[in-house]
């Protein structure tokens, strides 16, 4: 901005000085002999055309002058005011660029972040489902301790110190068998629960006789044998007496003093399975 | 003299205001731009450019933080999720609940049982590690009662079962077959005692997927009307 600098016209001046001086030095030749014919109106002529030559000699100056100054600024010069108005402009379009991209960038991130919290959102309640059907599976599987109204029943080896010459010994003991006749009585009386000595019958559980032991998953029980059952204690109760199942070890019971002991409640509790359930072959069904 | 002076003064102004007009249109043609004029604006402008794109900038190191965040949240929960599904299939396998595919042994009975046996067979099985079992296509669950009824027909939750007895279970072939085979085994006790039963053990070999057995899943509801789980002492 030339104009508004100060100096700007004792510069334009001293060059004005300089071109003005071969101009004046040409003009008397021309005019004069036009003057003569046009008279008075030659000097209007004249100021036009020595106005538009001004202007275009004015241009011609400032031109030079402006790509001069350019010149000095991008050659290591001081910075002039022109320069620094530019550098300025540059810095004012670079932040102006740099906020567009910042904005665009806090746009990005907040459609992640809402597309990040609604999937969270889904997650969370997917894992919620989840683990409340498996809190509700382990105790289907018997991993939780119950308790509940049911039945406690034990039984032992008979009471008989000497068994006869001619009867069979194993006649005086309870065996793995006697027991397991005792939990699918109580299964099929609508148990819920049952547990042998502290450990849980689940679905993989055998009953497995080794000498005068019983292992029950993979721990050794030995008599006297206490089973806990949780159900209706009515039905339970009668079906340890009575049942079909049961007759025959009743039976050998009463003849040689097998000790049976059955008390319904209303609050026996079932151990919770300690083990594991581990599925290497097996694989669900798709 | 005079008139040329005039002259000389008048072209001296002329000059000096066509250089004025084309200085004053550059002037105004630079003026134009889009940027504040005076310096004072201009350094307002650009110290307001500066803290605000700050601003920007740590909006943005935050919101990517934020995705970060969830992004490992997200993987984390993914890996908890897959555990997660598959305790749940564990468990609804040992229920019972779901159809199982797997190798395994099936025991195929020539003759009658009597339903001590058949207990002692499902028991034997058990022993011998089987994951999942079931005798003519009915599901064996831990709730699952082999009993007889009055006229010493087999009952497996409360269905009857007749002979031929099938007996399939799932685990390792090569630890079920030779349990059930061994000398002085239950297999071979239960055919030396009765002399029309025969029994013929298959092995359905892992690798041989074809032959896999599917065991259905159990029918039995598991109802709980007595059981309560204890309280859990408070952690």
């Amino acid at each position: 901005m030339a104009i508004f600098r100060p100096g700007t016209m004792q510069h334009i001046g001293q060059r004005l000085g300089r071109v003005f001086a071969p101009i004046s030095s040409l003009r008397p030749a021309l005019p004069a002999t036009r003057r003569r014919v046009a008279g008075s109106l030659g000097t209007v002529w004249l100021s036009g055309a020595l106005l538009l030559g001004g202007a275009v000699l004015g241009m011609l100056i400032s031109t030079r002058w402006q790509s001069q100054a350019d010149l000095t600024s991008s050659a290591s010069g001081p910075i002039t005011r022109q320069s620094g108005r530019e550098i300025v402009a540059g810095t004012i379009h670079r932040l102006e660029a740099e906020q567009a991209d910042l904005k665009k960038q806090i746009s990005d991130l907040r459609s992640q972040v809402d597309t990040a919290q609604s999937s969270d959102a889904q997650r969370k309640t997917t894992l919620q489902d989840i683990s409340s059907e498996i809190d509700h599976q382990q105790v289907a599987a018997g991993m939780v301790a119950l308790h509940g109204s049911g039945v406690v029943a034990i039984f032992d080896d008979s009471t008989v110190r000497n068994v006869p010459e001619n009867e069979d010994p194993a006649k005086y003991i309870l065996h793995e068998y006697d027991l397991r006749d005792v939990l699918n009585a109580l299964w099929v009386s609508g148990a819920e629960a049952i547990s042998l000595n502290g450990e849980r019958i689940v679905g993989n559980t055998s009953l497995y006789c080794v000498g005068t032991t019983i292992i029950v998953n993979s721990t050794r029980l030995s008599p006297p044998y206490e089973v806990h059952a949780i159900g209706d204690p009515e039905a339970l109760s009668a079906a340890l007496h009575g049942s079909f199942q049961m007759e025959k070890f009743n039976q050998r019971a009463q003849i040689y003093d097998l000790p049976v002991k059955i008390e319904p409640g209303q609050d026996v509790v079932v151990a919770p399975y300690n083990g594991s359930f581990v599925y290497k072959y097996s694989k669900v069904q798709k | 003299m005079t008139t040329k002076r005039g002259q000389l003064i008048l072209g001296f102004l002329c000059l000096l205001l066509g250089v004025m007009l084309v200085t004053q249109f550059r002037s105004q043609r630079l003026a134009r731009e889009d940027v504040p004029v005076s310096s004072s604006d201009q350094a307002t402008y650009i110290s307001q450019l500066y803290d605000s794109n700050t601003q920007l900038r740590q909006q943005v190191s935050q919101l990517s933080q934020e995705v970060a965040q969830y992004k490992q949240d997200n993987s984390g929960g993914k890996s908890n999720l897959a555990s997660l599904v598959r305790d749940l299939q564990n468990l609804r396998m040992a229920n019972g609940e779901v159809e199982v595919v797997g190798p395994g042994v099936s025991v195929q009975v020539e003759g009658s049982l009597t339903v001590f046996e058949l207990q002692d067979l499902v028991n034997e099985l058990r022993n011998a590690s089987a994951e999942s079992i079931s005798v003519n296509g009915v599901r064996v669950v831990t709730r699952s009662a082999i009993v007889a009824d009055e006229q010493d027909r087999i009952l497996l939750d409360r269905q009857p079962l007749l002979p031929p007895y099938r007996l399939e279970a799932i685990g390792a072939p090569d630890t079920l077959a030779p349990a059930l085979q061994r000398k002085g085994g239950l297999i071979a006790l239960l055919e030396a005692g009765d002399s029309r039963l025969k029994f013929t053990v298959v092995k359905h070999d892992i690798k041989d997927e074809a032959s896999w057995l599917k065991l259905p899943k159990t029918a039995l509801d598991f109802n709980w009307t007595y059981a309560q789980p204890t309280a859990q002492p408070a952690p």
